[in-house]
Order: structure tokens, then sequence, then C-alpha cells
């Protein structure tokens, strides 16, 4: 610093003064020009009351005053105007202000000296020279230097972050430079720079001034007036999950997360406060918008792109898994966070495409600091956690036996056709056919790599992926992926103009069988001999042999590649310009070649080869995003303004769907020319959309925040009528603890927000084209031309789904942030519901796309809370709770009675409903389960009782009664647990439902199925082995009804053991020198054990199927 | 900005999309001749290669009617086999929407010529007469399978899906407007494989007779004998048909483009097929040892044959199942395609062929009394070409009987002839309610699905479901 020495006002005579002052100004201005201005003011009080005074004697008095010298050019301040100024205890800076206000004047101060000059004559030189620097240094509560400290200069784009030793170095050309200082974790400090700055952060356990993601923007927890929910990649890397969606379970109030079973690759449903769209029969997903960094992700698998989404019946080649989720191709150590927004204000400003939520994935990008690189390899294993006791050989013999002998009225002595099992098989032959089809154990690796690093200007993030996992079945099946993801963030000297870019490709491999196991295991009679005396596959009697299965190969492959470039420019100071460009592509191949010996004979005879399909599956995606965004103040507060655009164009491609035999050998199963007979379909989809979009956000002194979004949204999947619809909402905060009366007067009370929002959503979730009227071209030729046929009913008029969303919630802290809570209400209508309204086929289809005048309301409460219940300086506990409620039903539906849906749903009551019939014990006259006759028909029959079609009657809704998740996180000293358990209050069905013969049937099932149903009556008359004559038929008829009705209805309610993870960073001194160095080594597992009184497989997947698994991994993670 | 303001100008086109790249506009399909060729197409395959033209019209009337018995345990085919069906069964569902969505596909053919242009006029006449003639048939087999039905005649799927019931009357009505719209404007050369070069023998598409064949059999149903059999007599007059004689008639009655045949289906699956689906329901994979097999012919109706018959020996075979002989339905003789290659033989679904406007113009000349002498003449061509003991009665009534025997012998097994005839002749009741227990008279009509009844209010249920 170079130091100056002013003149003493009160001194020398005015001709020297006047010398020695155009000297010194001579020389401050040519030092000022190389030095560093910094902006000390000590903070003195100067008590001033002048009306129309000279200028130099206004300095007179703040010279007596407060000790500081005056310098000045007396020309200079002869011209100034005359002042008035009246203030009480004021500070330096204000009251220099204040007389300068109205001047050509300005002025700087420097070790206790104020030098006044002529106004822009040094601004300029401070516009090309450098400016203030500030050299901090970041401390955390305990003293501690913090690394990673984020400090940005208010109202510009310049920052820097905190080295290991917590210090920083910021240059700014501000003359008073707030600094921002932020660390996840920690309150957000503001403070004005000065040259040497020592910041202690506070830890606010409440996260409220964390960074949060919304649509097209940040915000804070304190300041957001939306609702939404979230993870970070910490929560994602403590669970040894292969879909990040896996995640998410139990951690997110109003978010519900169901595996369909547990094999690799299986699909995920996320629904976000209850089911919005009825679809037909549940058909409909309801599937949230997924955004991946600005660019929307594909929702529906890969290979069903071009299909039909309110279809059942599309031609999609089966897998094991049922429908693969593409966010597998996600690599979820990749992941920064997941938001899941849920309320009108957060998600409005998706409009068309956010009825069912919105999932905002933000992916990791390179952080200024030193270089580093991390490694993470673990491994482990998965297995089936419960199986299902099974009726012995021995019992399903006797029930075989008996069956036979029940049914007298008809000649039906067993024959070798039809009971190989009596008679043919080993009677005391047993495979336990859950062990040796799910039994295995899966074997799972992966390793992730990546590497980050760069300045505040220039920055990267690199990271490559495995990761191989196994599978239960028999045999080498399994599930391999493999990825990289690219990131560099750029930004101009003079920040003005950044630049992002990132790209992520990843490709998998899926080869597990084409048919669930589960099933196969379930039914297959104890003493089935898998194979014959001869070694060839047993395929004797009316079942198929599950080892064909095994034998058919499946090969299922995917890439995805996701790139998305960020640009953004400064226009003006708080005017800026920017675009989001992005282009995806997703492709899958599968392969399944079926050899002879997977295939039924008795099917396939005259077959002299298999049969094989190959098909093939790609969308591109393209995106184009300009924005600009406005930050001003207005008034007291601040206003934040985003205008842009949306131009998407996706691109569905099934280039060939192939079903091939006729092949001469099963060598050449792979190769398609080799088939005698080929038939070939395609598929292609094409999906534009364009909107406007804007937001209005003003915070007025973080008290008062109002948000208002709009979008105008236009969607090729509307007709010609109604292309583009309109969406919005209006959103509100007040932050009510920091009102006067409030703030920092209670010592237990921190933090208390009140928002509410209203708004209205769309759904554009229904199939592309529905309003063209079209033929489609058939591979049949007939008379010497191929065919056209029509594809559809058309209707030009239907449009949007429309979703009214209302919700409030209230955010609270207490204990200075330590125990913080939040709780919601909302209450969202659904109408316009969108549906292929189904016709009475005589219109030649079965339905067209429509809008029904239903409407379906979804209310709910949800509650949150995290609690710092232990915190000190070498162990501390948190703890996280969360639990929701929604209730979920069919509010109005005109005209129902006069629809097609008059059978399937009843107003008032919720969309997934059980009507069953009402089991009335034993009849004495039949010795056969009987039921309620709702409406007295003189027989069960399968309508509503409700309607007084039927006797089935509302019996409950599939939908949880409640569902949360309990998060605790201890730490000592270098040891970190983390576990999570994930709780379900609901009803479900038993395996009854899934048990579709009576005991005698040429059938296994559960023990506890056959146990119970035989205990309701006598063996005469329950047992059956056919439908051969009345008596056959009466007690299959009985059994079928007994398995729809309530007595299938069961406690499906579960507590699970999620989520464990163990870990322990290593001292740092055992690993050298260089401070930046870590290593953790964990163990983690997954759905480790389950609380239930449900007797299937699962509660959660119910049903037949590969329950999910129990996984336990171990491994480390190394920092260098 | 400048993208914002391109938004605002071209709104409506930056979602505009093609139709996907395998599907062609409507308004343009029918302004080609070459692609209204391939909606034709589309429509002739679709009926040949529906389930329900393929094997159900067979199947479940043969197991309505007393051909044919059910073995196996499907509780849909159960029903048929008992008349007992259900209005919830989806068996039946998916022969209403069968017919309806071939309907759909005839009015769309009419319409779209009718409301396009750039079709030649040729094709305008011969593809909306062939719609007219798929239409009728497909009437045809509504009326006597679900008795009063709507008769949609337009695409737009506001009216068509709300239409209720018209009377058989209407319905026969408009199949005689369409039969004779056909029969007037088509030609007597079948139109052949491709556009250019005619064939009269691949009979997969239709013709003059074709379209008179059918007006004979509608005139027959409706009870106008006089034009049955002027129609039946036009039909037996040309000489593009045939009877295939005695000596190979073992063989060549069911073999494609044969000179019997009127009309036949193309292939299943696919146009370069040799078998027939019905093959594969009926024929098990062995003869001499099967674990299980589905369908059986009655013994009592198998017993009405003479055993030098040559459709009792060559039409039928015996299928052995744990030691017991069972006779089985035979006319089609390979059940998969590596069969039919081997065997060096093209088998296609017949569907009308001239021994029905025999026996058809047989009954009409013994109902008006006219010409008993033609009608015997007619009935012993049949039997002859058989190997049949001949009839030698002379007054109607025996000759009546002795031609719904013929008929019943001559078409078992062929899609619905023995159901439609045993309910036509009001003989359903006795004949059947002797045979089976559980059949009622309301068997007679199969239940309108109920879905369709739940999607179209205006639509009632058949009596006594």
């Amino acid at each position: 610093m170079y130091k100056f020495y002013p003149n003493n006002l009160g001194g020398r005579s005015r001709p020297v003064r006047k010398i020695l002052l155009i000297m010194r100004l001579t020389t401050f201005l040519l030092l000022a020009a190389m030095m560093q201005v910094s902006a000390t003011t000590l903070a003195q009080q100067i008590t001033i009351n002048r009306k129309n005074a000279n200028l130099t004697e206004v300095f007179k008095t703040i010279r007596l005053q407060t000790g500081y010298d005056f310098v000045y050019d007396q020309d200079l301040i002869s011209k100034a105007s005359p002042v008035t100024i009246n203030v009480n205890n004021a500070e330096l800076n204000d009251v220099l202000k204040n007389c300068l206000s109205n001047q050509s004047l300005t002025y700087t101060i420097t070790n206790k000296t104020v030098i006044i000059q002529e106004k822009g004559f040094l601004d300029k030189f401070k516009g090309y020279f450098a400016t203030i620097t500030v050299n901090g240094t970041v401390l955390d509560e305990n003293g501690v230097p913090l690394p990673g400290v984020s400090i940005k200069v208010k109202g510009t784009t310049r920052y820097t972050m905190s080295g290991n030793n917590g210090r920083f170095y910021i240059a700014t050309s501000d003359e008073n430079p707030i600094l921002v200082i932020s660390y996840l974790g920690y309150k957000t400090i503001e403070l004005t720079g000065i040259p040497t700055l020592t910041v202690n952060m506070v830890p606010d356990p409440a996260k409220l001034d964390e960074v949060q993601v919304i649509g097209y923007g940040t915000t804070t927890r304190r300041l957001n007036t939306g609702s939404q929910v979230g993870i970070s990649a910490e929560q994602i890397s403590d669970q040894p999950v292969t879909n990040v969606l896996q995640a998410m379970a139990g951690r997110m109030a109003g978010v519900t997360i169901t595996q369909s079973n547990g094999l690799p690759g299986a699909g995920i449903t996320v629904q976000i406060r209850g089911v919005n769209s009825i679809g037909e029969n549940g058909i409909k997903p309801n599937r949230p918008l997924y955004i991946i960094d600005g660019v929307p992700f594909l929702s529906e698998p890969i290979n069903s792109a071009t299909y039909s989404v309110t279809s059942a019946s599309n031609t999609r080649l089966p897998s094991a898994e049922g429908t693969t989720s593409p966010m597998n191709s996600i690599n979820p150590s990749d992941i920064e966070n997941i938001e899941v927004l849920k309320d009108a204000d957060a998600t409005s400003i998706y409009g068309s495409r956010a009825a069912n939520g919105v999932v905002l994935i933000t992916t990791k990008r390179g952080k200024p600091g030193r270089t580093k690189f991390s490694l993470n390899a673990s491994s482990g294993i998965s297995e089936v956690s419960h199986f299902v006791e099974m009726v012995g050989t021995q019992q399903y013999l006797a029930l075989r036996a008996k069956a036979f002998a029940n049914n007298t009225t008809n000649p039906a002595t067993p024959t070798a056709t039809s009971a190989p099992d009596l008679l043919v098989w080993d009677q005391n032959g047993y495979t336990d056919f859950q062990k040796m089809f799910l039994g295995g154990t899966a074997k799972t690796n992966d390793v992730n790599a990546s590497m980050s690093g760069g300045d505040t200007q220039t920055n990267f993030f690199l990271s490559g992926t495995y990761h191989k996992e196994g599978n239960v079945f028999p045999g080498n099946q399994g599930y391999q992926r493999g990825g990289g993801k690219f990131s560099l963030n750029h930004s101009s000297l003079d920040q003005r103009f950044n630049l992002a870019l990132s790209a992520m490709y990843s490709t998998d491999k899926n080869n597990i069988a084409s048919t669930d196991l589960a099933t196969w295991a379930y039914i297959l009679p104890p003493n089935f001999p898998l194979y014959t005396s001869t070694g060839t596959l047993n395929w004797d009697g009316f079942v198929s042999n599950p080892l064909g299965y095994l034998n058919q190969a499946n090969d299922n492959r995917t890439s995805n590649l996701n790139t998305n470039l960020y640009l953004k420019y400064t226009l003006l100071k708080g005017l800026d310009f920017k675009t989001n460009l992005g282009f995806s592509k997703s492709d899958m191949t599968q392969v399944v070649t079926r050899p002879l010996s997977s295939l039924n004979p008795s099917l396939f005879s005259g077959y002299t080869a298999g049969t094989a399909s190959y098909v093939y599956n790609y969308t591109n995606n393209y995106i184009v995003e300009p924005q600009i965004t406005y930050t001003s103040k207005v008034w007291k507060g601040t206003l934040n303004a985003l205008a842009g655009g949306t131009y998407q164009y996706k691109q569905s491609r099934m280039p060939y769907n192939i079903s091939a035999s006729g092949f001469t050998s099963d060598d050449f199963l792979r190769t398609v020319t080799a088939a005698s007979t080929i038939s070939t379909s395609s598929g292609s989809v094409d999906y534009k959309y364009a909107s406007l979009f804007g937001r209005l956000n003003y915070n007025l002194q973080d008290k008062y925040v109002v948000n208002v979004n709009f979008r105008r949204d236009g969607s090729s999947r509307f007709g010609p009528n109604n292309k583009f619809g309109n969406f919005g909402s209006v959103g509100a905060a007040w932050i009510f603890s920091e009102e006067k009366p409030l703030k920092d007067k209670l010592s237990w009370f921190s933090f208390g927000k009140l928002r509410g929002s209203y708004g209205i959503v769309g759904s554009d979730e229904i199939d592309n084209y529905g309003y063209l009227d079209t033929y489609a071209a058939s591979t049949y030729v007939y008379g010497g031309s191929t065919s056209l046929n029509p594809t559809r009913l058309p209707n030009p008029d239907y449009k949007w789904e429309e979703t009214k969303k209302l919700d409030i919630g209230l955010d609270l802290a207490f204990f200075k942030n330590r125990l913080s809570l939040s709780g919601g209400f909302y209450h969202n209508r659904t109408s316009n519901q969108l549906v292929t309204l189904t016709t009475s086929s005589q219109a030649g289809f079965t339905g067209y796309l429509s809008n029904l005048p239903a409407t379906v309301q979804n209310s709910g409460w949800e509650l949150s809370l995290t609690s710092t219940n232990i915190k000190s300086k070498n162990f501390s506990w948190i703890s996280s709770f969360n639990v929701s409620q929604n209730h979920n039903k069919l509010l109005s539906f005109p005209n129902i009675e006069k629809s097609s849906y008059y059978t399937t749903y009843v107003v008032g009551l919720p969309i997934s409903s059980y009507y069953l019939y009402q089991y009335a014990g034993i009849n004495p006259t039949t010795n056969l389960p009987s039921f309620i006759d709702f409406n007295n028909s003189g027989s069960i029959t399968t309508g509503f009782a409700a309607t007084g079609r039927g006797d089935r009657y509302y019996a409950g809704t599939s939908y949880p009664k409640y569902f949360g998740g309990l998060t605790n996180t201890l730490n000592y000293k270098s040891v970190t647990l983390d576990f999570t358990f994930q709780f379900v209050k609901q009803m479900g069905r038993s395996l009854l439902a899934s048990s579709n013969y009576p005991p005698g049937y040429f059938s296994n099932a559960a023990a506890s199925v056959v146990n119970e149903y035989l205990a309701l009556g006598s063996q005469d008359y329950l047992v059956s082995a056919g439908t051969r004559g009345t008596a056959g038929s009466a007690s299959y008829l009985a059994y079928s009804n007994y398995t729809a009705s309530d007595a299938s209805l069961v406690d499906a309610s579960f507590i699970r053991l999620k989520n464990v993870n163990l870990s322990y960073t290593l001292p740092a001194k055992w690993l050298g020198k260089n401070s930046g160095q870590s290593m953790r080594i964990y163990s983690q597992a997954q759905n480790l054990f389950t609380i239930t009184k449900y007797k299937g497989f699962d509660p959660e997947s119910q049903s037949i199927a590969t329950p999910p698994l129990r996984t336990i991994t171990g491994g480390f993670q190394f920092t260098f | 900005m400048a993208f914002t303001i391109i938004i605002f100008s071209g709104c409506e086109k930056t979602v505009e999309i093609d139709p996907p790249l395998n599907q062609v506009t409507t308004d343009l399909v029918f302004a080609s001749d070459k692609l209204a060729t391939a909606a034709r197409a589309g429509m002739f395959s679709s009926l040949a290669t529906t389930t329900t033209q393929s094997q159900s019209i067979t199947t479940y009337s043969s197991l309505q009617a007393d051909d044919l018995l059910y073995m196996a345990t499907t509780a849909a085919l159960q029903e048929f086999n008992n008349n007992t069906y259900t209005a919830v069964s989806t068996s039946q569902a998916a022969l209403f929407s069968d017919w309806y969505s071939i309907i759909y596909r005839a009015n769309a053919i009419i319409e779209g010529l009718q409301n396009t242009s750039g079709a030649s006029e040729a094709i305008k006449k011969q593809f909306t007469a062939e719609a007219k003639l798929v239409r009728a048939y497909c009437y045809f087999h509504l009326v006597n399978t679900f008795g009063e039905v709507p008769l949609v005649l337009v695409t737009d799927p506001a009216i068509s899906a709300f239409l209720p019931k018209s009377s058989t009357a209407i319905i026969y009505a408009q199949m005689i407007a369409d039969l004779t719209d056909a029969k007037t404007n088509l030609g007597v050369v079948y139109p052949g494989v491709t556009a250019t070069t005619t064939s009269s023998n691949d009979r997969t598409l239709v013709n003059k007779f074709t379209a008179t064949a059918l007006l004979a059999r509608v005139y027959i149903f409706t009870g106008n004998f006089a034009a049955a059999e002027s129609n039946a007599s036009e039909v037996i007059a040309s000489t593009l048909y045939s009877l295939i004689p005695k000596a190979t008639m073992a063989t060549g009655v069911f073999v494609r483009d044969n000179a019997e045949c009127i009309w036949e289906m193309s292939p299943p699956l696919l146009n370069t097929n040799q078998y027939t689906v019905e093959a594969g329901v009926f024929i098990p994979s062995s003869l001499t040892s099967v674990t299980t097999f589905n369908y059986r012919l009655d013994p009592r109706f198998a017993a009405l044959f003479a055993s030098t018959d040559l459709r009792r020996t060559n039409w039928m075979s015996n299928v052995t199942l744990s030691g017991t002989t069972y006779i089985i339905p035979f006319k089609y003789k390979y059940r998969t395609q590596p069969l039919a290659v081997a065997a060096g033989v093209s088998e296609s679904q017949i569907v009308i062929r001239l021994a029905e406007q025999y026996l058809i113009r047989a009954e009409a000349r013994a109902r008006t009394g006219s010409n008993l002498s033609g009608a015997l003449a007619d009935l012993n061509a049949i039997q002859t070409r058989a190997g049949a003991t001949l009839t030698t009665a002379t007054d109607a009534a025996s000759l009546l009987t002795a031609i719904a025997l013929e008929n019943r012998k001559e078409f078992f097994c062929e899609q619905a002839y023995r159901w439609y005839n045993l309910k036509r002749t009001g003989e359903a009741d006795a004949v059947l309610g002797a045979l089976k227990s559980s059949y009622t008279p309301k068997s007679k009509l199969l239940p309108i699905p109920q879905a369709a009844i739940d999607a179209n209010y205006n639509l009632t249920q058949n009596p006594g479901y």
C-alpha cells in the first residue's frame, strides 16, 4: 500500500497550501492510478445541522467531530453549491454522500483522510485499473478454516471460493462492495468488503439459504414460494441403487416410489401427490416430467416411444423386468441433486406437462479450486429376502387325488394326460422352485472415477463409471452399464459472458430372461421334473417348462447421450440473456432368440428351429430455450423477471420390429436373413412443442415475496382446433419471522414462513396423432398390392387435461434452526380428463382420443421435520422425518351412466379401488363359499353393487393411507451412520388374488392360500380338478369368486429398513502430507429387512413377481 | 429475442408435424389409384386374417350347432359348446368387433372414393362395388350371429358409435341393395393379382358372380326363393366354375384357386403362406399319439354318412387319444406352413363354392314347387360328386329333407352353414334342445357384448341375457 499524508487544513499560509495541494493532488492522482483504493470507514458519529452552508464549513465541522483530514482543490470547492444538512449521530459515509449528493464532486477515504475530487475523473480509472481487493479467511463455527465457501460480490457475477485454508481473494470495482458469503448448511452472510476480512460462518441446519434449483432458475429455501422437495448427491451416494429414482424412496413427502420387481433395470413408478388422470383401466402412467439440466428426458421406456401410451396391447418385446425405466442409463453418482416440484407455483412454469409434477435433475459440474481426483469403488451382493412357503409334494398330491375323487358326476379318472403329476412323475419328487429360480445371489460391482478442477473462470468435471449387476435367476444373466460425463464452465474475464457445456453418455446391456420366473416358481407342481429321463427338457402336462424361458436369450442394449450447452451474456447490469441448447439421443436394440429347445413342442410342432425377434428403437430430442432475465431494485424490494421461449422437437423411430421363424438351424437365430418367414413392422412418432413463458418475482425486504408464472404452450399432440393452451400460477410467501415483533425477539423461534399458491397446469400425456385421419401400411400383400389400413378414429377437438392446484404451506424453524418443520396442505382438481374414450366396437374401433367431463380430486397434507438432536465437536445426530397423506376421488362425472366408465368407476370413490365380492361364509346347501348378492339378482355378477348392476362393492383403495420415512444420521468423529426407514400404510391383495386355481388343480399355490381356503369348509366340495360336471364347475366358480372377494384384501402395510450406510473416513495423517487427500471406506445396504403382516413375496410389489432385492455392498472412496 | 418473434409469428407452424413415416393421410389415400388399391387390399387382407373369419366363425358356430364337440377346458369354448354364452365373455365381443372393423374399412373406402377426387372412375366404380360386397358379407354374419345390430354405414364416430339396433329386415334390405350394386358394377373376370394383368385363377378378390352367389344366399335366407333360384342359376351357368369331379374331390375342393371356388380368403399372417388357420385348429400335431387335442366331430353326425361317402373318407380323419379313436374335421389338411410346403400343396380358406349354389337352387326350386325335377337334379349333382347314395324322391317335402341333410353333410365345419341353416329353418330349438341339456331358445342369438352396451347407451341387450 502506498501511504499518502494529507495536509492539515488549519495550518500553513494560503499560497503555500495551494502549491502543496496541487503537488500533492498530482501525486495523489498518479499514485491513485496505481494503488488499490480500499474503502475503510471507521464508524464515526457525526451530528450536524446547517442550512445553505458553505461546503468548507461543513468539512471543518466534520473534521472536528471525527479527526478526519480533508484534501481538496480550493477552486473546486468554491464552485460547489451550498449544502443543507441535518443529521444526528450519522456515519461519515452517509454525511459525505449527503453533502455531495447534488454536487459534481465525489470523495475517497484513505487512512483517516477524505479526498474530494471532481466526479467522473477517478471513476474512469476505476474502470480500467482495479479496484478494491479483499483478502479474507472463512472459519466455521469452531474456528476451523472452511474451504469451498462461495464469495460473491452482490449485484455482479464476480465470485470466488475459499481455498483449503479457508482463504480467499476477490477484487471488485465497487466502492463499497457487499460480499455474499454462502456455504451449504450455513447461513448466508452479507458483509461490506474490507481489505482484510475474517468471516465466521454460522451453521444453518434448516438450510434456509441453500440454493434451490427451480424451473428456469434458482432461489433459496427461505424465499421459495413453491412447494418442492429434494435430495442431494450425498444422500444418493449413501445408497447402492442402480436407478437414481430408487434413492428417493422414503425421503420425500408427497412422493411415492414403487419398484415393480427386484430384477435389474426394473420399472420404477414415481407418483407425486396422487393420480390425476384416470386413463382407462389404470393404464395411463401419470408420469411426472423429467428434466435433466434443462433438457426434457424420456419418461416412457425407450422401446415404447413409438407406441400408444394408453394401450396395454402393445407388441413391445417382453422382458422380465417389465417396462424398462430410461432413467437406468443415468449414473446416480453423476447427479448433484434432484428436486421434485409439486405445487402450481413450482410447476406451472412447465405449463402443459406439469400436472403430474416435475422432477428436476441437476448433474455435477466443475468447481474452481485444486484439481481433484476421486475414485469410488464398491462391490456387493443382492438376494431375494423373502420366499413364500408353498404346498409340498405330499399335500399337493393328496389334494390332486381328492379332486379326482370329488368329480364323481363326470367320468374323471386321472389319466397320464390329465394328471401326469399323479400318474407319471415321481410321487416323492420335490423341487423348491423358488430357491432354484430366484434363490441365486446377484453380484454387484460399481466403479466411479471423477476429476474436477479449474479456476473461477474455467473449470471442468469429468467422470466415468462402470456398473455390473447380476441376477438372482440361475445362469449368467445380468445388467451392465458404462458411461462418462464431461462438463465445462467458462466465463469471460469481465464475467459478462458465461458458458456451460455438458455431455453425458452411457450404454447398458441387459440380458436377463424375457419372463419373470417367479410366476413359474409359484405355479409349478412341486414334483414337476424339469428334465425327462433322457435329459431333455420336460414338457409333460399343461405347464411351460421355465428352463425353456431361461434358454431364450434376451439381449437388450441401450445407449443414451445427453448434451447441453448453456450460454449467458450480461447485456446490462441486472439484464441477462441466456440460451439453453440441448440434444439427447436414446436408443435400444433388442434381440430375443428362442431356440427350439426352449419352445413347448406341442405348440411348435413341425418347427425344425427356433424363432427370434429383433427390434431397434431410437429417440432424438432437440431443445432450444432462449431466455431473458432482469433483476432490479423496485421501490424497497427486488424484482426478478424472466421471459423465455421453448422449442422442442422429439423424433422417435422404430426402424424395424422383426419376428422371424423358419430357420434351418438354431445356430442362425441371430441372423435374420437365415429365416424363411419374416414379419416386419416399423413405427415413427414426431413430437413438437413450442412455448412462451415468463415469471415475475418480487421480494420485499426478504419479508414478502410474490411470484407469478405464465406459460403458453403449443403441442403437436393436439388437433388443429386446440393446439395451444395457457397455464399459470400466483404464489406468495410471508416470512413472518422477519416482522419486527418476532425478529430476533424469541430465542427459541428462528424462522417462520407462510406460503400459498394457486394455478393451472396441464397434461399432454396422450398418444400422438390422435387427431389425424390416416392409413398405415402393413406388409400383407393382397391381390398384388401392399395393404393400407385405417389407423384410428380421428378427433380434431380434444385438448389439454387441466389440473388446478391449490397449495398452502408453513415452514418453521426453532432453536437457531436446529429444528425445522415444513407442513403443507394441497388440493388439486383435474378436469378435461384426456382418455381414449371407449366406444362400442360398432364404430370400427373401440375408442378414440377425447376429453371426459370427469374431475378427479387429490387432496392431502405433508409434513417434514428435520432435527439436529445432538451437535457437539465429536458427535452429531440428525433426524429427518416425513409423512404424507393423499385422498383421491373421482369428484364428478356427468352422465357417467351413459358412458363405458359406468362399469369402471364410481363417482365419489378413488380411481384405483378394490371392488370385490363380500365373502359371506360357506353356504350350508352347496358347501361352497358364498357371497352377498347385493343387487338381489339371484347370482353373483361382476358389476358394481353401488350402481345396482352387480355384486362387487367398494372394499378399499389401493392407494396408501399414509406413507413416509425416517432418516437418522449419526456422526462420531470420522464414523458416519445413516439409516432410513420407509413406511407405508396400505391395503393390498394377498397371494390368493394371484392364485387362479382351486386346490386340486394342476397348479401349485402358497401353503397359506391353500390351507386358509381348505379351513373354510369341507374338502369334499372345495377341492376340484376341473370344471367338468356341475359340481366341478360350481367348485371352480366358487373359488374364482373367492379370489375376487374381500377375503383377498389384506393389510399390506410395511416398515422397511430401506437403506443403511456406515462409513469411516480414514485419519488424514495416515494418508501422507497432502492435506487434500481423503479416504473413506463404507458399507451400504438396501432393503435390509421389512416388518409387515403381508404374507406374499413383498408388500411393495405384491402379486407374484421377483420382490425388490436385499443388497449389501462394501466399498471405498479415495479423493486426492 | 428474434427467436421469440418467430414463435409469435409462426405459432401454428412450430408445432405442426408430418404424419408418421408409415402412415398416409386419408385425403391422399383416395386421391390416387395406387393408394386406393392398397386401402382395398387392406380391407380384404384384414377380413382374411381376422381371427373371426379365419377361425372363429367356423369353430364357434360348429360348436353351437351339432357338428363339433369341444374336448378341452377353455371356458369360452365350453360356453359355445354348451350354448351358455354370457354377455361378458370376450369371445363374442371379438366376433362383434371384428365384423364391424371390416365394415369400417368398407365404409371408409366408399366414403373416401366418393368425397375425394383423384382416383380414376373405373377404380371408383369397382372398389365401391367391392366394398359394398364385403360390407354385405359382414352384415350377413352379424345378423345371423347377433340378430338385430346397429346398421353402420358411415365412419364418423359421433354418429356410428351411438346408433341403436336396426331390424333384421332393414339390414337384409341393405345387404340386397349393396349386393345388387356390386353385381351391377363388378366385372365377370376376377381382377387378378395386379392392376394390369388379370387372372381368373386368383379368387381372393371378387367378381360379379361372387356378388351373385351371395345374393342367392341372402335371398334364400329372406325367403325370396325365386330370386335365390335365378341368382344361383346365373352362377351355375357361368363357365368360370365347375364342381370338382369325383375323381379329384379328395384333394381338390379346398385347395387354392380350384374350379369350384367362387371366393377364397388369402392365407393367414403372410400372403405367401400355404396353409389355413382352421387346419391348425382342428388337426392335432399327431393323429396317432397325441396327449391332448381340442375338437372332435360328434360321432352321431359322422354316423350319418355311408362308409363309402367320399366326404366321410376324405374330409374326416381319425385321431387316437389314450387308446380311444375320435373323428376330426379334415377338409384342410396342412396344419403348418412347413407341412404344406413339404407336400407342395397350397390351401386357402374357401368362403363360397359352387356346391352351395346347387343346393340353394335345389332348395329354392323345391320350396316354390316350380321345378322339382330340377331340384332333384341339383341335389343329385352334389351327391354324385360325393359318391353318396342318390335321392330318388320327387315330392317337395322329401326333397327338402334330403336337401337339408345334404347341406349338413357337404358343409360341416365349413364356416357357419349348419348353425345358420338350423336357425333359418326353425329347427334349432327342437334339434339342439334334444341334444344339449343347457340349450335354451335364447341361445340362438349371442348376447350383444356388454362392453359395447356399456359404451353405447342406445344399444339394448338381446332377449334373455
